[in-house]
């Protein structure tokens, strides 16, 4: 059985760009009102919207009203909520309170909310597991289509708000900082994916996804030696590497990651356009499917040695602090 | 009461999220619930905690709720009765 | 092989009872866990709630952990609940560290951590951030308890608010039956927090006295906490592990009411789907349920809508049924789990654990039972429905 991502889109609100003649993969300003009505709008906070414009924007690409399932990823969940009902809970010392804010902080309704708009009483989930939280659901997705089911809307979504970027500051500044630069900032997106096991016009194949736990460098090299020949790709076929890092951190598992390819093999740092979060990978799949059927890799995200040739298959390499690691191959 | 009416539709509109919908958009006298608002019961929980957050009144029976909160005018005419 | 999914392990921790034998005790005995807070430092001290019977510094006793930061109670529970259910597998936790998947639901997480945090800070406090927030998130609570219980190998962590825990052991049953793995510990945690209560008082529905599932006067819920899982090995697994199986996973179902954010449907609609969904994956037909193990939370929404989904599908044959949060609170994202437990125990010992706390039935499908009956269990269906329309079905039957 095959994986085919039929559509993908992604809003990006947080998104840098250097450029003039960028190929957007992203949106970065929706007006939310052309996706959801007035009535459910007014209760949504960032993420939500984000996630049903992407999700609507995916379905229509794919030219679906409904999917079969709705999965959805999310490492931090809808922390605008959570913060406003922490904030009033502790200002009132548990007295009155609004309701509004914790009906809408639970993690999974970003995933109810598309179900409820779309009236889908298709299975529906919610995965949260840091770096982890959108492969989750992607796996799910798989086994779906194993299953049986087809056209599967699957996406990933994260926030920031004030506490965060301050928990994440002082965290960095306490040493705990492997992978931080000066470029490093807290970015917030969503990004769905419309898969299915049949290949049509615009379809990038999900050749391959591995995730890994907490794991040493050369266990990660030999794990990934193995995933590349399992799928029948030597490593100077894979035309361009997209990785969860920023340009010289010394992160040594990235290190590990590329000394298995060419020293001149085409790099993308995905997080100089979204920054990070927990679910950016879902971006970094978004843009290696825009990529591929594009031809074009964003100036601002490409690191090193710009392709000449055709782009045909591209491996995507994230993890967080050791672990979480994940391997995602997609081909033309 | 005019003045009342409208500051209790602006304090309604903040509570409820209602965007972009204006004071003079409500008809004070028309039901509020089963119209173009699109208000659930999740908004009537709102309401309860607005009269209490901002005029002290604690609406503890949801049957006294449904009649309450009608309308505008009938908010106001509780808000008038039973204000601390 | 066949694609079946064996329970060897159960491990479960709660209001009532802190392992499998007290807790199958209280359920025997009829004795609930509901009491006026203790541990939970609520002004709301007047409203009942189901709490595990140990503070945090006795549970750091039992699982012989010191840590210079504060742990989550979610995270504590986990450990004790998984601990047992590998302990009565009686595999060696050694030889299955890079085998087994650990599959947790968790909704509250460290936010009984973080809420303390936040008052600190509200109150103008500065807080050091690494200490209080930096494991606030579901993941890290997963994490926590695989590293304590000593697993190497992939987590997964579900977060569907109260069917956390009965979609993490669907999960878990989906792969095995598919084959991707063959050895899963799934099953959920959550801890009572002021976010939760708080939280469920906004919506108002929440019974300050002890709730009374299924009852024509009901009032609201009662919150509990706790945690519980199950060890589920495929037929290819229990040959190299050797362990029993107690009982299999016949069937599972997830849909998706897609009605309202928190309430469910007048028709049932998606707890109806979700419970015909676990009959076609598990070949077993309504008329073989011996017991359903409810969701029926007490609320006036769940058990009318409830009742309504059980009469879809059972028409006028209903089976004996009943909701055991009564006994426990509804624990969140460990219910589904919890109940899984409950459902393994009730084949186990032919046993159908009464509806407490009931005086007057709803008259749509005919009371709960409402003492203790011994009676042949070989199959049970258990429903856990959540926010955001998410409803579970889970089918166990004897082996």
């Amino acid at each position: 059985m095959k994986t085919y991502i039929t559509s993908s889109a992604t809003v990006l609100p947080s998104a840098k760009t250097v450029g003039a003649n960028e190929n957007s993969a992203y949106l970065s300003d929706v007006n939310y009102a052309e996706y959801i009505e007035p009535k459910l709008l007014r209760r949504m906070s960032k993420v939500i919207r984000m996630s049903v414009a992407a999700a609507k924007i995916a379905l229509r690409e794919a030219g679906l009203e409904n999917p079969e399932a709705i999965l959805v990823g999310t490492g931090l969940g809808c922390l605008t909520d959570t913060q406003r009902f922490l904030t009033d809970m502790c200002s009132a010392e548990e007295g009155v309170l609004s309701p509004t804010a914790f009906i809408q902080s639970t993690h999974n309704t970003i995933a109810g909310q598309i179900g409820l708009l779309l009236e889908c009483n298709g299975y529906n989930s919610t995965y949260s597991d840091r770096a982890h939280s959108f492969e989750q659901a992607l796996l799910d997705a798989q086994l779906h289509l194993l299953e049986g089911s087809d056209n599967i809307l699957v996406g990933a979504a994260d926030e920031t708000v004030d506490l965060v970027e301050n928990v994440v500051r002082s965290i960095n500044e306490t040493g705990n900082s492997s992978g931080v630069t000066k470029d490093y900032f807290l970015g917030e997106g969503s990004s769905f994916f419309v898969v299915s096991d049949k290949k049509k016009l615009n379809s990038i194949e999900l050749k391959g996804l591995k995730l890994m736990p907490r794991t040493n460098p050369s266990e990660l090299q030999a794990v990934l030696t193995d995933f590349l020949s399992s799928h029948s790709i030597a490593p100077n076929e894979i035309d361009l590497i997209i990785l969860g890092d920023w340009p010289n951190t010394g992160d040594k598992y990235y290190a590990a990651f590329r000394e298995v390819f060419n020293n001149s093999i085409p790099t993308a740092f995905y997080k100089k356009q979204s920054g990070h979060y927990f679910t950016s990978s879902a971006y970094a799949l978004h843009l290696g499917c825009h990529i591929l059927r594009t031809q074009s890799i964003p100036e601002s995200i490409s690191g090193t040695h710009p392709p000449e040739q055709i782009l045909q298959n591209i491996l995507i390499y994230n993890h967080y602090k050791a672990n979480k690691h994940s391997f995602c191959l997609i081909s033309k | 009461m005019g003045q009342f009416i409208n500051k209790l539709k602006l304090e309604i509109i903040e509570a409820l999220n209602l965007e972009g919908v204006e004071p003079d958009e409500i008809d004070a006298s028309a039901p509020l619930f089963n119209s173009s608002l699109g208000l659930d019961s999740i908004d009537a929980l709102e309401l309860i905690v607005l009269l209490e957050r901002n005029y002290g009144i604690k609406v503890t029976d949801p049957d006294e709720g449904r009649e309450i909160f009608h309308s505008v005018n009938t908010i106001a005419e509780f808000v008038k009765a039973n204000q601390k | 092989m066949s694609g079946r999914i064996f329970i060897t392990g159960i491990g479960i921790t709660s209001a009532i009872g802190m392992d499998v034998a007290s807790s199958l005790d209280s359920l025997i005995k009829m004795r609930h866990g509901m009491t006026l807070p203790t541990f939970l430092p609520t002004r709301h001290a007047d409203f009942h709630v189901g709490e595990v019977k140990a503070s945090n510094n006795e549970l750091c006793t039992i699982l012989e952990m010191k840590k210079n930061f504060p742990v989550s109670r979610t995270t504590l529970l986990g450990c004790v609940a998984g601990a047992e259910a590998i302990a009565m597998s009686g595999i060696k936790p050694e030889t299955i560290r890079n085998e087994l998947h650990f599959i947790n639901g968790t909704s509250v997480s460290a936010m009984d951590i973080s809420e303390k945090a936040f008052q600190k800070m509200i109150g103008g406090e500065s807080v050091d951030y690494q200490r209080w927030f930096s494991r606030h998130d579901c993941g890290k609570t997963t994490d926590f308890i695989s590293e304590y219980l000593g697993f190497k190998n992939l987590t997964t962590t579900i977060s569907t608010a109260c069917s956390s825990g009965a979609n993490s052991i669907m999960q878990a049953g989906r792969n095995i039956k598919h084959g991707i793995y063959d050895l899963a510990l799934a099953g959920g945690t959550d801890a009572l927090s002021l976010f939760t209560l708080n939280g469920f008082n906004s919506l108002k529905i929440l019974d300050k006295d002890w709730c009374k599932p299924f009852d024509i006067d009901r009032k609201g819920l009662n919150l509990g906490e706790g945690a519980a899982y199950l060890l589920l090995e495929s037929e290819k697994s229990i040959l190299k592990t050797g362990s029993k199986p107690l009982a299999e996973l016949a069937g599972f179902g997830n849909a998706n009411d897609a009605y309202h954010q928190t309430a469910s449907s007048p028709e049932g609609i998606g707890a109806t789907l979700a419970m015909q969904k676990a009959f076609e994956t598990s070949a077993i037909k309504p008329g073989s349920i011996d017991y359903i193990n409810a969701h029926g939370t007490g609320t006036e929404n769940n058990d009318h809508s409830e009742s309504i989904a059980i009469r879809n599908v059972f028409g006028d044959k209903t089976p004996a049924y009943s909701s055991t949060k009564a006994y426990t609170g509804h624990t969140l994202a460990a219910a589904g789990a919890l109940e899984a437990v409950i459902s393994v125990l009730a084949i186990r010992e032919n046993l159908v654990f009464p509806n407490l706390n009931l005086d007057t039935p709803i008259d749509i499908i005919g009371a709960p039972v409402l003492k203790l009956e011994n009676k042949a269990v070989n199959t049970v269906l258990s429903n856990s429905f959540g926010f955001g329309g998410n409803c579970t079905s889970l089918i166990f039957r004897t082996v």
